[in-house]
């Protein structure tokens, strides 16, 4: 499934390019993408995991870029 | 309108910088002035090196706190490889050098370069959203208390709904009551407002322009258009284009680069050669200055969201920056026929009259007056105003026509074979391969032929010469009509490719064929708008659909939308596509070819720590400009 959450204030698009990578390495998930400009952070992965892959996702958010707001 | 971009972290950084800015002037005009040497020889004060040293390391905690602590935090996580721990480092290194000014030029500018960005990130998200708010807020029920403002999800079919003047059309529906004009721009790219009145069709999203409006609600919000374009909206931005991959990987390995070229400069020429170490610290330190990607990383992805916010202006919805790059380098379009090229919809284009021309279309009509298929509705159309005599004894003879009786004479409308059943004279008539053609007789004695085709769209010949221009060389056309009819439209139009008589999988294959080619460079488009199009538009490098007549299918699997259904909107698509693609490489060359040459001037020690960093900022902010020229289209486009 995919799941698309608004990440915003994220301070360059270098940092959001490393928060996409580091994304794309967690286990279960399929596809990760981060557009910075579009403040859009969309990920696949299968539904049984999706929940803990977005509590990842998060952590990975807030260490990269601790001002960071997250909605959704 | 700045307040509104400029947040509170962003004010304050704004100031920080400002104060900085102030105050190095201050220094600086203070050293030119040679109050130090003044302050020696007057008072007698030694060291005043220190007091310059306190006043620059007060400047530079003032403007570079900020930058101290997240190269510190960063440190703290072992991510020392970062940009702005690297420009601490060149900042303090520049302290230790003794050169204090270059230390706090190097933050000053670093903080206005990123503030600078920041902002023009901002707004350019800003003037996108504006162009792209077609989502309504409320809704004003009619109801028998009064007029109350309700939630578009609200309001259910058959309400009465009124339209205040610059108040969203919140769900379609037909006009009641009133007349007024109506902006679509914001939903198709229509910049013409459109006259409305009673009866006329709104669309959701289109903003009422000059006159309050009553109307009736058709469908609900969740169905209406304007949701539809939200929802497709949402899906821009999923596809990332090459080039910014390409960017983004690059940028993953310059500041590493960089970094050991800095260390080798360092090293090299003082420990081996002998050379002066200061020297050579101070030009690696300039190095680390040029470290941050930012110039490239930020321009490439804005000036593609920019190209998309530009075409969604023009009512073109660009489902993601690959489809952008696709674009630009289309030299295949595969069209299906119905619908695309064609109206879709039956006309009488001629009528071969042995006597007189509305005679012909008066019988003709008054036969099929009561008939709903296609031709006898274009018949009627043709007809329209005229005075149509009364027809009695209709009937519809399968396969061959219509007799009926008007004035209690027979009168027959139908095929060739119809009329040499009831051994009607015919004077030769060219056959017409793209028409479908109708005898008219009567009482005996031939009236006249009507031809009736399915017509092409106005614009389409044009569109595709258009494209032609555009280095769109190679057209196709698929459809599932007689082959006769396909060519005579193919020819029209200059097309050479024409495949006809297809059953929808068969469109699907030929649909793979011409994309599956020898692995160029160039890409295919396939535009089309039926349902049966939906697998041939998922498959295909672009897939083109209509927003306004396409179905729901072909607009979800297509990556190009056509908001206002307009052919002309595709050279157009691709125009901008490939002037945004020239806007984002010019960023990249000139980026990447500004940073060499601060990197080989600084090896060579012709610039200093100052001009690097200035250039730097520089480079950043005029890739930014540029980029963000993608977003206005120039109106001779949408004229065109």
């Amino acid at each position: 499934m995919r799941k698309e959450i608004m990440v915003k204030d994220i301070d360059c698009p270098n940092c959001a390019a490393k928060i996409e990578r580091r994304i794309q390495k967690l286990e279960h998930v399929d596809a990760a993408s981060l557009n910075f400009i579009g403040e859009l952070l969309t990920i696949e992965a299968a539904e049984e995991h999706m929940k803990a892959v977005l509590d990842q996702a998060k952590e990975i958010i807030y260490d990269v870029e601790p001002d960071a707001v997250i909605e959704g | 309108m700045k307040s509104e971009i400029l947040n509170a972290k962003m004010k304050k950084r704004l100031k920080r910088i400002l104060i900085g800015l102030g105050l190095f002037c201050i220094l600086i005009v203070i050293g030119l002035c040679g109050v130090y040497d003044l302050l020696e020889a007057r008072i007698g004060m030694r060291n005043t090196e220190n007091i310059r040293l306190i006043l620059s390391l007060l400047i530079y905690l003032a403007v570079g706190h900020d930058i101290l602590m997240k190269a510190l935090r960063n440190l703290r996580k072992g991510q020392w490889m970062d940009e702005i721990f690297l420009m601490v480092v060149a900042s303090l290194g520049a302290f230790v050098l003794g050169e204090y000014d270059e230390a706090i030029a190097v933050v000053l500018f670093y903080e206005t370069g990123e503030f600078f960005q920041d902002y023009a990130v901002k707004k350019s998200r800003k003037s996108i959203s504006e162009l792209m708010d077609v989502r309504p807020v409320s809704a004003n029920l009619k109801t028998p208390e009064g007029v109350r403002k309700v939630s578009p999800d609200e309001v259910n079919p058959g309400d009465i709904l009124v339209i205040l003047p610059g108040e969203k059309i919140p769900v379609d529906g037909v006009v009641v009551k009133g007349e007024s004009s109506i902006d679509k721009k914001a939903m198709t790219g229509e910049s013409v407002p459109f006259p409305a009145e009673c009866g006329d069709e709104l669309l959701s999203g289109c903003i009422n322009l000059n006159a309050v409006l009553e109307m009736k609600a058709t469908v609900r919000y969740a169905d209406s258009t304007v949701s539809r374009v939200l929802q497709l909206m949402q899906q821009q931005g999923r596809n990332k284009a090459k080039t910014e991959e390409f960017i983004s990987r690059f940028a993953r390995y310059y500041t590493p680069a960089v970094v050991i070229l800095a260390v080798l400069i360092a090293l090299v020429p003082s420990l081996i050669f002998r050379e002066q170490t200061q020297t050579w610290i101070y030009r690696a330190l300039t190095f680390l200055v040029i470290s941050c990607p930012c110039a490239l990383v930020l321009s490439v992805p804005l000036g593609f969201f920019g190209g998309i916010g530009g075409a969604s202006n023009c009512g073109i919805l660009i489902k993601g920056a690959g489809f952008i790059e696709r674009l630009s380098r289309l030299d295949t379009i595969v069209f299906d026929k119905t619908g695309t090229l064609t109206k879709g919809s039956f006309a009488v284009v001629r009528v071969d009259a042995a006597g007189d021309r509305d005679t012909v279309l008066r019988m003709a009509a008054a036969c099929e007056q009561f008939s709903t298929h296609p031709i006898a509705v274009s018949i009627r159309n043709a007809a329209e105003g005229m005075e149509l005599p009364h027809a009695e004894q209709v009937q519809e003879l399968s396969g061959l026509g219509i007799s009926a009786q008007i004035d209690e004479k027979p009168v027959l409308l139908g095929n060739r074979k119809l009329m040499l059943s009831h051994q009607i004279m015919l004077p030769e008539v060219e056959e017409d391969a793209a028409c479908t053609m109708l005898y008219v007789a009567y009482d005996g004695a031939y009236l006249g032929v009507i031809f009736v085709a399915d017509t092409i769209k106005d614009n389409a010949k044009e569109t595709l010469e258009q494209l032609k221009r555009a280095g769109v060389t190679n057209m196709v056309m698929l459809t599932g009509d007689r082959k006769e009819s396909a060519q005579a439209v193919a020819g029209q139009l200059g097309i050479t490719q024409c495949y006809a008589e297809l059953l929808p999988q068969d469109k699907v294959d030929i649909g793979k064929k011409i994309a599956a080619r020898e692995k160029t460079k160039r890409y295919t488009a396939f535009v089309g708008d039926g349902i049966n199009d939906a697998p041939v538009l998922a498959g295909a490098d672009v897939g083109i659909s209509f927003g306004g007549i396409g179905s729901d299918a072909a607009v979800e699997a297509s990556d190009v939308v056509i908001m206002n259904d307009d052919l002309s909107r595709i050279p157009l698509a691709v125009t901008l596509s490939r002037k945004t693609m020239r806007i984002v490489r010019e960023n990249i060359t000139f980026a990447l070819g500004a940073k060499t040459a601060v990197l080989v001037l600084s090896a060579c020690g012709i610039t200093s720590m100052w001009l690097a960093v200035i250039a730097d900022v520089g480079v950043c902010m005029i890739a930014v400009l540029n980029a963000l020229r993608t977003i206005r289209v120039n109106h001779r486009y949408l004229a065109g």
